[in-house]
């Protein structure tokens, strides 16, 4: 074979070398998935699902115990009697065991999609949000399916289950409602727009709030999927993360950073403030004091209920589009575009540790 | 810089058509011969190229004067160009649209990835790139099921718990057949082609690993794509049906695109020979003009 032809093959190889490896890294952008447990903090990102020590930040192991550049997982994972239960973008749940990440108790690999969404759990069920368009219900202990609940499109929220019913936020400009024993769907909320964010279940009325990519707040009785009320005005922007129940307040925000607080029960404006800033990752609650509100350019600020303004801000090395999660003292920000994958925080906002698999 | 020139608007141009027919696969497919309505001046430049070069070479007058300078390489490069220029041939104008077609694969391959989005991270970005014109409240969620593919996935046709690639194989056997129904006649073993040979063989594979490897939304544009381009080169009455389909009568040579003329200078009998076309480059011409050492 003469050079021209030997070189125009190796450009050839290369070329589909480099294609190649383009489409085998991780194929989806998202924010790392955090849990918090008494012990362990769970960080679900790129290659890895990371066990780190809580007060420390110290890695104590990870999974797989060989990273593949073609796996990845995002989704948070929940935790359950000394098992860890995750979703990966290989289209495989699993559960393994907390003492030691690598000991895979049983997989799960029904789905044709990713698993973009931290799973629920509720009794035997693990009820699993997939982006093959289903929801999975699987049974715990055998990791069998014990039902599965074929939408429309994918599915990239957190279920909530309030006792016998799971409710689901669709893409589809729905939520949806389904018996948790059968997977059987009992009534669907139309919204105005896709639903992104979970729900918040309010237990002391009944009702459901869940705001939409349509520019609406909706408020609707879980006993029978009755609309309560609805809130939406002509400078309400795009909802993107599931609001809070504060001082029996409802307090969300949109994407330019309008922070609002309605009258849960009737859906009546309270008072407004303004994050200065785009927000996608809503506000989270603070104990029973106040709410955090986390902008995407890493300012994020306390306030206090009673003086509605932020009482402290930090900012945050990295691109906030998750919510912060608070557990005791702790803050916990998953980030991305920064140095370290998470940054923790206490509740006066001093920082702690942070998270980078490099250091 | 990228993205806005490139990225955006295929993103939109992309997610127009996908709100006016409501689904991704065929807006993909229409976005696809969009594209190559777009490129077809390109295109039909490159095949004017390809045929002026491909004339050129089986012209017995230019294997007459190439053969006249068979063993002074720069002088038959020299030659070469003279007649190009004559006959107002660009020797890069049979590749240079292939060249420019790459950022628009690959630029479509970033708007697929774009539109696809399935995390919300990616939605708050797709939704930043989206022109006002398009409400994305309306946009979204998009319908990345098409036939029996997620377009958004790999695409695999599941027999129990094995997944056979579908659309992969196709992609192989359309870049194959493309090939070989537009490959030019070639002469003899010559190095020419030998590459034509090796380009018709490795292609195909390249392409259909591709495709098993990318989503399905991608792999679909090259199937369509591949299909286009030869429906394009069907309507310039380029393509030899004959070399895939043996009950089909092979296509009579269509008259030479160029024609060179004898002149009396080189009337002389020579034996024609086939040359191939070579491009001077620096390095070949100082490494002949160096002096040989004598035995």
């Amino acid at each position: 074979m003469n050079k021209k032809v030997i070189r125009l093959l190796i450009l050839l190889v290369l070329a589909g070398a480099v294609l190649t490896g383009c489409a085998t890294g991780v194929r989806a952008e998202s924010t790392p998935g955090v849990t918090v447990t008494d012990k362990y903090v769970y960080l679900a990102y790129m290659n890895n699902l990371y066990q780190l020590d809580r007060m420390s930040g110290a890695r104590i192991s990870s999974f797989p115990e060989k990273a593949s550049a073609g796996l990845a997982m995002y989704a948070a994972p929940i935790t359950d009697n000394g098992f860890v239960y995750f979703g990966d973008l290989g289209n495989d749940f699993h559960k393994v065991s907390e003492a030691n990440l690598n000991q895979i108790v049983w997989t799960f690999d029904l789905a044709k999609g990713w698993y973009q969404a931290k799973p629920a759990m509720d009794g035997h069920l693990v009820i699993v949000p997939c982006t093959d368009r289903n929801i999975y219900a699987i049974d715990k202990e055998t990791g069998t399916e014990a039902w599965v609940y074929r939408g429309e499109y994918a599915f990239i929220a957190q279920p909530v289950v309030v006792e016998d019913r799971v409710i689901v936020s669709a893409q589809d400009h729905h939520v949806l409602v389904l018996d948790i024993a059968s997977g059987e769907e009992l009534y669907r909320v139309e919204m105005k727009g896709a639903v992104l964010a979970p729900p918040l279940y309010d237990p002391e009325s009944g009702s459901v709030f869940v705001g939409s990519l349509g520019r609406e707040m909706v408020s609707f009785d879980l006993a029978n999927g009755e609309i309560n009320w609805t809130y939406s005005t002509d400078d309400l922007s795009t909802i993107w993360a599931t609001p809070i129940l504060l001082d029996n307040q409802l307090i969300f925000t949109d994407k330019n950073g309008k922070i609002i607080a309605l009258n849960p029960a009737t859906g009546e404006d309270l008072w407004q403030n303004n994050a200065g800033g785009t927000v996608i990752a809503g506000v989270t609650l603070v104990g029973d004091q106040g709410f955090l509100v986390a902008r995407e350019d890493g300012t994020m600020s306390y306030y206090s209920s009673e003086s509605k303004g932020g009482d402290w801000t930090v900012t945050v090395p990295g691109n906030i589009y998750s919510k912060p999660i608070v557990d005791g003292d702790q803050i916990f920000v998953p980030v991305v575009k920064a140095d370290a994958y998470i940054y923790t925080y206490n509740i006066t906002g001093v920082p702690g540790w942070s998270f980078n698999p490099s250091n | 810089m990228w993205d806005t020139i490139i990225v955006q608007p295929f993103t939109n141009l992309l997610l127009l058509i996908m709100m006016l027919v409501k689904n991704f696969g065929i807006a993909i497919i229409l976005f696809t011969i969009v594209i190559k309505l777009i490129t077809y001046p390109l295109t039909a430049r490159q095949l004017k190229s390809s045929m002026a070069m491909q004339d050129l070479q089986n012209d017995p007058v230019y294997k007459k004067r190439m053969a006249k300078y068979k063993d002074n390489r720069e002088k038959a490069a020299e030659e070469q160009m003279k007649i190009y220029k004559e006959k107002g041939i660009s020797p890069f104008g049979s590749c240079l649209p292939t060249v420019i077609q790459l950022p628009i694969i690959l630029g479509l391959y970033q708007a697929i990835m774009k539109v696809m989005a399935s995390t919300p991270l990616e939605l708050v970005k797709l939704e930043r790139i989206v022109y006002p014109f398009l409400d994305v409240n309306r946009i979204l969620p998009i319908q990345n099921r098409f036939l029996w593919m997620d377009l958004g996935q790999p695409e695999r046709v599941w027999i129990g718990t094995i997944g056979i690639p579908v659309l992969a194989i196709l992609v192989l056997v359309t870049t194959f057949l493309q090939s070989k129904i537009m490959q030019p006649p070639t002469q003899g073993n010559d190095q020419g082609a030998a590459m034509t040979n090796s380009m018709m063989m490795m292609m195909p594979f390249m392409m259909g690993w591709m495709a098993y490897q990318f989503s399905a939304g991608l792999a679909l544009y090259f199937l369509v794509s591949n299909i286009a381009t030869v429906a394009q080169y069907a309507a310039m009455g380029r393509v030899d049906w004959s070399r895939i389909l043996p009950w089909v009568k092979p296509k009579e040579q269509p008259k030479p695109t160029v024609v060179l003329e004898e002149d009396e200078e080189e009337g002389e009998e020579v034996a024609p020979e086939p040359v191939k076309l070579v491009k001077p480059s620096a390095r070949a011409s100082a490494k002949r003009q160096r002096p040989k050492m004598k035995k």
